[in-house]
């Protein structure tokens, strides 16, 4: 799966979990630039790229990931 | 040693000045020596636990990073290397399990022990078990709760493979004692800390009066605020039946500012002190009063705690088999909705129950965590309601009276929360919410709240400089900056008003004790 493919798979689920169809994530998105971006939003998006992707996350990807780009990567390595 | 004593200047100056005079390879050395020095000054015995606490989680760091490097599995195959993985983890788990059941172990039974077995026997003599449970005599180290959570972060984060181990055990203790951070906090994250506190630091003429300003607006803070609010406070809440709904309402206000002023002001004093020698630790706050909602004031308040409740409670409840096996079941049987909203609200009780007892072993630090646990909840599912009033009502959310609106009533809810916080007890404080709440209680009381006019107007003046120091940090202004900017007649009339009014206002007179930072029972 190459990296566009992942980011716009990413926005589909971005758009549908915060509920925003003009979401657009890019490598440096991270929870600052995204309203509602907290960490009760952040387990269900975990929750939900994990289904979209069939993968699963680690404990250090889910806590230590710092932006969009750093998903992809897990993404990446994973799917 | 308190910060706000005479002792302690003598001890940072002359830290700072070795610190400073030491060979740069080696000045985390002397760092280690000065905050044994200044933790063991409380009591010799309490260097036993702290002892305890960094050789237990060092050495479980150290075996889980040796079992990782022992396990070869290039010449693995795919399939074979997917099961070493697993083997290695499960080993690493157990080795993180025990470190950290037993550094919880050691903070229960000095901290907990009392409270559960009082509450086990007076919940058997309810149903006629009578039994006098032997009691604990142990003394609470101070700064235990703070250190225990910095150390088991530690090895859930070298378990998680987020850190890495640290190999030499004294940088490891500087680590756990650091002394501007062990009583109180931030709780630190080694991954953060590392690269700051074992380098050396050079010398820097202007770090070093940055840090010493922030020192000083961090005893305003403490010795000017919070010491003259908690006279009023004090008095309040120990004659409560007496007081009218105006002083008990005013005294909540009092005490939001009071605890504010008093956990803040020991922020800045003890990263102050630390960036005098370049070493920056985490932001505790960031202008908590001015958030919007109460998720939105714990994301503000006492930031290194919230986040460690995230991170090594919040997060694997929610992840964990258990709660995702409870998820899949309900998702079946009631759809998806309320699947994640019965995971979250678990999840969330957990985090808030903890929050609460993290605090003292005592119901009303649990009912006031389980207090916010509620809110948060009722944010959490309420959003869409209020999302749907407000589109209904062409209410526009940026307009600054919304914004007003929201801050206020975050504020008084904030205020509710710490009834329970400050009083002694559930009679305590649910005698206050009566009062206040009551349309029989007066309105207001003859008797005064232990402040004169005087003192109401210095603390009048000091909370609005304090509010204005809150609107640069909410803005993310740095103050210092921007006093710095100014032209130096004006720049130093703003040192010299800080100092005085430390040296002047300070509440010092009798019957000041210096021990009383709010935190430091925690």
């Amino acid at each position: 799966m190459d990296r566009n493919e992942i980011f716009e798979r990413l926005n589909d689920v971005f758009a549908d979990v915060f509920d925003d169809d003009t979401i657009t994530v890019s490598e440096d998105t991270t929870a600052a630039d995204i309203d509602g971006w907290d960490s009760l939003m952040h387990i269900t998006l975990i929750s939900a790229v994990e289904d979209e992707f069939d993968i699963k996350f680690d404990m250090k990807s889910v806590v230590a990931m710092k932006n969009v780009g750093d998903m992809a990567d897990v993404i990446e390595q994973e799917a | 040693m308190v910060f706000t004593s005479l002792k302690f200047i003598l001890f940072i100056t002359a830290t700072v000045i070795i610190y400073f005079l030491f060979p740069k390879k080696y000045r985390w050395v002397w760092l280690l020596l000065s905050s044994y020095f200044f933790y063991l000054s409380a009591s010799i015995k309490y260097g036993v636990f702290l002892v305890f606490s960094t050789a237990v989680t060092f050495s479980a760091a150290v075996l889980m990073e040796k079992l990782t490097e022992k396990a070869d599995i290039s010449s693995l195959s795919k399939e074979e290397r997917k099961q070493a993985k697993k083997r290695l983890q499960k080993r690493k788990k157990l080795i993180v399990a025990f470190a950290v059941i037993l550094n919880f172990a050691v903070l229960f039974l000095i901290k907990y022990y009392n409270f559960t077995v009082l509450n086990i026997s007076a919940l058997a003599g309810v149903f006629g078990i009578e039994f006098s449970p032997v009691l604990s005599s142990l003394l609470l180290p101070v700064g235990i709760s703070f250190y225990t959570f910095q150390v088991t972060g530690y090895v859930i984060d070298v378990y998680r493979g987020i850190s890495g181990a640290e190999r030499n055990f004294f940088k490891y203790a500087l680590f756990v004692s650091y002394f501007p951070q062990i009583m109180q906090g931030p709780i630190g994250r080694f991954s953060q800390l590392s690269e700051t506190l074992y380098y050396g630091h050079a010398f820097e003429y202007e770090r070093m009066t940055r840090g010493i300003q922030r020192m000083m607006f961090g005893f305003f803070e403490k010795l000017v605020i919070a010491d003259r609010l908690a006279i009023a406070v004090d008095t309040v809440w120990a004659q409560y039946s007496s007081y009218g709904r105006i002083e008990l309402i005013l005294a909540c206000i009092f005490y939001a500012i009071q605890i504010y002023a008093d956990f803040a002001g020991y922020m800045d004093i003890a990263l102050g002190a630390s960036e005098i020698m370049g070493i920056r630790l985490s932001e505790n706050f960031k202008a908590p009063y001015f958030s919007a909602s109460v998720p939105e004031f714990w994301r503000r308040w006492h930031i290194t705690l919230g986040s460690w409740f995230r991170d090594y409670l919040f997060y694997p409840v929610m992840r964990s088999g258990w709660c995702s096996k409870l998820g899949k079941f309900i998702k079946e049987k009631f759809g998806k909705k309320l699947s994640g909203k019965v995971t979250t609200v678990i999840a969330l009780m957990c985090v808030w129950f903890f929050t609460g007892m993290w605090h003292g072993a005592s119901w009303h630090y649990i009912i006031w965590g389980v207090y916010y646990g509620i809110l948060i909840i009722l944010s959490t599912l309420l959003a869409p309601v209020f999302d749907g009033f407000v589109q209904k009502h062409s209410i526009d959310r940026s307009k600054p009276l919304y914004k007003s609106v929201q801050i206020l009533k975050t504020f008084a809810l904030v205020c509710l929360g710490y009834i329970f916080f400050r009083s002694t007890g559930m009679t305590q404080a649910f005698g206050i919410i009566g009062r206040i709440f009551s349309v029989s209680a007066p309105l207001n009381s003859p008797a005064g709240i232990g402040l004169d006019k005087a003192d109401l107007l210095v603390a009048l003046i000091a909370v609005a400089v304090l509010i204005i120091t809150d609107i640069y940090r909410a803005k993310e202004v740095d103050i210092r900056e921007a006093v710095a900017a100014k032209p130096l007649v004006l720049r130093w009339a703003v040192y010299f008003i800080l100092l005085f009014s430390v040296i002047i206002f300070g509440v010092y007179g009798p019957g000041y004790s210096s021990s009383s930072f709010i935190y430091f029972q925690f």
